[in-house]
C-alpha cells in the first residue's frame, strides 16, 4: 500500500476512534488561531497606521481647524444666504494661503438609486427610500500622494484631472477594489443629486488612509470611492476637513483672526500629534488586551491539545508497538500523529483564510501554528525515539 | 541464507543506580529449518535473548549477525524492514490489536511490506487456513478464544513469509491440548524450511523442538536434550 494512503487511512481511523475529543481540541485550536490572526491583523494595521502617520507628519506638524460654536450658531451662519458671498471670500482666502494643505472630507453620505446594482451590494441600503448610501471621500488632488494611496491608475494623471475638475463637470472617481467586478475605467455612474462620476481607476485591495481629524482612525477604501473636493459645493465643512502641514502656527492664527474679523464663526485649531499619541496608546491598549485574552485561550488550547495527544498516544501505545514489531518505523508512527496535528493546523489555517482572506496575518498565524504543532509533536517524538520497542511492548502488555 | 548468529553477545540494563546483567557472552546460532527452544528460570534472560534476535532490543556488547551481516551495520529503516520481512513474532499475550478483526490483524505486516495489495487477500486466506482459522476473518480478538487468538498471531507471523518465527511463551496462556496444537503448527512451519525459536519454561514444549538451549543468569549453557534438561 502506498505510504501516504496508509497514513491517510490511519488518520481517518484515528480521528474516528476519538472523534469527540478530537473535535473539542480542534475547536479550541481554531478559536485560538482565529484570535491570533485577528491580533496579527490589528498589529499590522497598527504598524501601517503608525507608518502612515509618520509619513503624513514628515513635512511638519498637522493641524486642522475646529469650529468653536454651538450647532445652532453654525447652522445660522451656514444657512444665511446673505453671507454666502463672505463665506466664499473666506474660503478663497484659506485656499490661497501659502501653507501646504490637504483636504479629506468623508462626512457626506451620497444616495444611489436601484439602477446602480453594485451599490446595493456594497453600500448601506435604506429600504424606506429604496436608496443605497455610500460615503465617498472628497479629497484635494494631492490626496493620493499625501496618503500614499495607490491603484491601477497613474497618480500624476489622476491629480491633473482632480485639479481640472470644476463644479458641474463629470467628477472623476477612483473606485475601491470592491467595485472592480462591476465597472471599468471610463464608465459613468450618477448619484441621486444628479452628479455624474466618471471612473478614473481602481484602488488596490485593502487601501486605507489615516484621518488626522478623527483620532488617527484608519479608513478603509475598498467599499467607497474618492472624488475631488471640487465636486462638493465649497462650505465650512470643507474648511474643517482641511489639514494644514506647518510648523508655524501664525498662519493658522491669521485664518482664525480673519474669520473673526469677517464676523463668521469662531474658530480654533488642533494639533494632530496629540491625537496621534492618544490614538497610538488606544490601539496599543486594545492589542495588549486582546493579546492577553488570546494568550490565555492559546495556553488552554495548547494544554488541551497536548493532553489529547498524550491520551491518544497512551491509549494507542500497544497498537503502535505491535505495528513496530511488524515492521513500522518510528518515523511512520510519529508521522501518523503528525498527520493529526497537521489536519488540525490545516483546518485552522483554512478557517483563518475564510475569515481574514489571504494576508500576511494569516501567514504569520500559520507560522505560529507550525511552531505550536512542533511543540505538540515533541512528546511523541520523545516517546518513540527514546523508548525501545521492547519497553513500550512490555509496559503495555496485559 | 538467513542464519542467525550471536557472538559473545551481552546485554546490561543500567540506570538509576542499578545494573542488571541480562545476558553475558552469549554465543548462539539458529540455522534454516531449525526449531530451537530456549529454556531457563524466570528472569534468566530468555526473553531478552529472543528480543535481541527479533531486533526489538539491541545488545550492549558482542556481535549479532543476520545472514552474515552484523546488525550494527543496519540503519533503523533497514532494521524495521528486516523485522518486517525476516521475523514473525508470536507472544504469550498474542499482541493483537483489539479493534482490528482477525483479517486486519494479519494484514499489519503486509502494510509495511513490498507485497502488492492485490495479493493480500489471498495470502491472508492462505495463512488462516494453515492455522485452521478459515472463516473467522471478521472476528475481533475479543470474540476469539485464547487458542484462536494465538493462531491469528501465528498467521500474522507467517503472512509475510518470514524466515524465522520467534515465539515467546506461545503456549503460556493456553491449556495443554491447545498448546500442543499450537506446537504442531510450529512443527509444520519448521518442516516448511523456516526456523522457529521458542522461549518456554514448559519442558513438554521444549521436548517438541529439535534442540533446547538452557539459559541461567544470562549465561547460555550447552545444548541439552529434553531428558538432560529435566534431570
Amino acid at each position: 500500500m502506498n505510504a501516504a494512503m496508509m497514513q491517510l487511512k490511519f488518520l481517518i481511523e484515528d480521528i474516528r476512534g476519538s472523534l469527540p475529543q478530537f473535535l473539542f481540541g480542534l475547536v479550541q485550536i481554531v478559536v485560538a488561531m482565529l484570535l491570533l490572526c485577528y491580533i496579527f491583523q490589528q498589529a499590522t494595521v497598527f504598524s501601517d497606521t503608525m507608518a502612515k502617520l509618520r509619513e503624513l507628519s514628515g513635512g511638519g506638524e498637522i493641524y486642522h481647524i475646529r469650529m468653536l460654536a454651538e450647532d445652532s450658531q453654525i447652522s445660522a451662519v451656514l444657512d444665511d444666504e446673505s453671507r454666502r458671498g463672505e463665506l466664499g471670500e473666506f474660503m478663497a482666502y484659506v485656499d490661497s494661503y501659502p501653507v501646504r494643505k490637504f483636504i479629506v472630507n468623508d462626512s457626506v453620505s451620497i444616495g444611489f438609486s436601484q439602477a446602480h446594482k453594485p451599490f446595493d451590494r456594497i453600500g448601506d441600503r435604506d429600504d424606506e427610500s429604496g436608496m443605497t448610501f455610500i460615503t465617498p471621500v472628497f479629497a484635494s488632488p494631492n490626496f493620493f500622494e499625501v496618503f500614499r494611496v495607490s491603484g491601477d491608475f497613474d497618480s500624476k494623471r489622476v491629480r491633473e484631472i482632480f485639479e481640472s475638475c470644476a463644479a458641474g463637470d463629470d467628477a472623476p472617481a477612483v473606485l475601491g477594489a470592491d467595485f472592480r467586478p462591476y465597472y471599468k475605467a471610463g464608465d459613468i455612474f450618477e448619484d441621486d443629486r444628479g452628479t455624474r462620476y466618471r471612473v478614473a481607476g481602481f484602488l488596490d485591495k485593502g487601501s486605507f488612509f489615516v484621518a488626522p481629524y478623527e483620532s488617527a482612525k484608519a479608513h478603509y477604501l475598498d467599499g467607497t470611492f474618492i472624488a475631488p473636493i471640487a465636486s462638493l459645493e465649497p462650505n465650512f465643512t470643507t474648511l474643517i476637513s482641511t489639514c494644514f502641514v506647518t510648523d508655524d502656527t501664525s498662519a493658522l492664527d491669521e485664518i482664525v483672526s480673519r474669520s473673526k474679523e469677517m464676523g463668521l464663526l469662531p474658530l480654533g485649531y488642533d494639533s494632530f500629534s496629540y491625537q496621534a499619541e492618544n490614538s497610538r496608546r488606544r490601539m496599543l491598549n486594545e492589542i495588549m488586551t486582546m493579546a492577553t485574552v488570546m494568550g490565555l485561550v492559546f495556553l488552554f488550547a495548547l494544554i488541551g491539545m497536548v493532553t489529547y495527544f498524550i491520551r491518544f498516544i497512551q491509549s494507542r501505545l500497544r497498537e503502535f508497538s505491535v505495528l513496530m514489531l511488524c515492521g513500522a518505523r518510528e518515523g511512520e508512527i510519529i508521522g501518523r500523529i503528525a498527520m493529526q496535528i497537521s489536519a488540525i493546523l490545516l483546518v485552522s489555517i483554512i478557517a483563518a483564510l475564510a475569515v481574514f482572506g489571504l494576508s500576511a496575518s494569516v501567514l504569520y498565524t500559520a507560522l505560529v501554528g507550525g511552531a505550536y504543532s512542533a511543540c505538540v509533536l515533541a512528546y511523541p517524538v520523545l516517546v518513540f525515539k527514546r523508548t525501545p520497542i521492547v519497553r513500550i511492548l512490555r509496559s503495555n502488555s496485559r | 541464507m538467513s542464519e542467525i548468529l550471536l557472538e559473545n553477545v551481552g546485554k546490561v540494563y543500567e540506570g538509576g543506580g542499578y545494573r542488571v546483567v541480562a545476558l553475558a557472552g552469549v554465543n548462539f546460532r539458529v540455522g534454516d529449518g531449525e526449531m530451537v527452544a530456549i529454556t531457563g528460570p524466570s528472569g534468566s534472560g530468555k526473553t531478552t535473548l529472543l528480543n535481541i534476535i527479533g531486533l526489538i532490543d539491541s545488545p550492549t556488547s558482542g556481535t549479532y549477525r543476520y545472514g552474515g551481516r552484523a546488525i550494527s551495520e543496519y540503519t533503523p529503516a533497514e532494521l524495521a524492514k528486516l523485522r518486517n520481512k525476516a521475523f514473525g513474532f508470536v507472544l504469550q499475550d498474542f499482541a493483537l490489536i483489539e479493534r482490528y478483526n482477525a483479517s486486519q490483524n494479519i494484514k499489519v505486516p503486509l502494510m509495511y511490506s513490498d507485497v502488492p495489495a492485490k495479493e493480500w487477500g489471498g495470502r491472508i486466506d492462505n495463512v488462516l487456513s494453515m492455522v485452521g482459522m478459515s472463516g473467522m476473518q471478521k472476528r475481533l480478538p475479543s470474540q476469539l478464544s485464547g487458542g484462536q487468538r494465538q493462531r491469528v498471531a501465528i498467521a500474522r507471523a507467517l503472512v509475510n513469509d518470514a524466515r524465522c518465527i520467534l515465539a515467546d511463551e506461545p503456549t503460556g496462556s493456553l491449556d495443554t491440548k491447545t498448546g500442543n496444537e499450537i506446537m504442531e503448527i510450529f512443527s509444520g512451519i519448521r518442516d516448511s524450511g523456516k526456523s522457529v525459536v521458542v522461549v518456554t519454561h514448559d519442558a513438554e514444549v521444549a521436548a517438541m523442538c529439535d534442540r533446547t538451549v538452557r539459559i541461567c543468569d544470562g549465561v547460555l549453557g550447552k545444548d541439552v536434550k529434553y531428558v538432560d534438561f529435566c534431570t
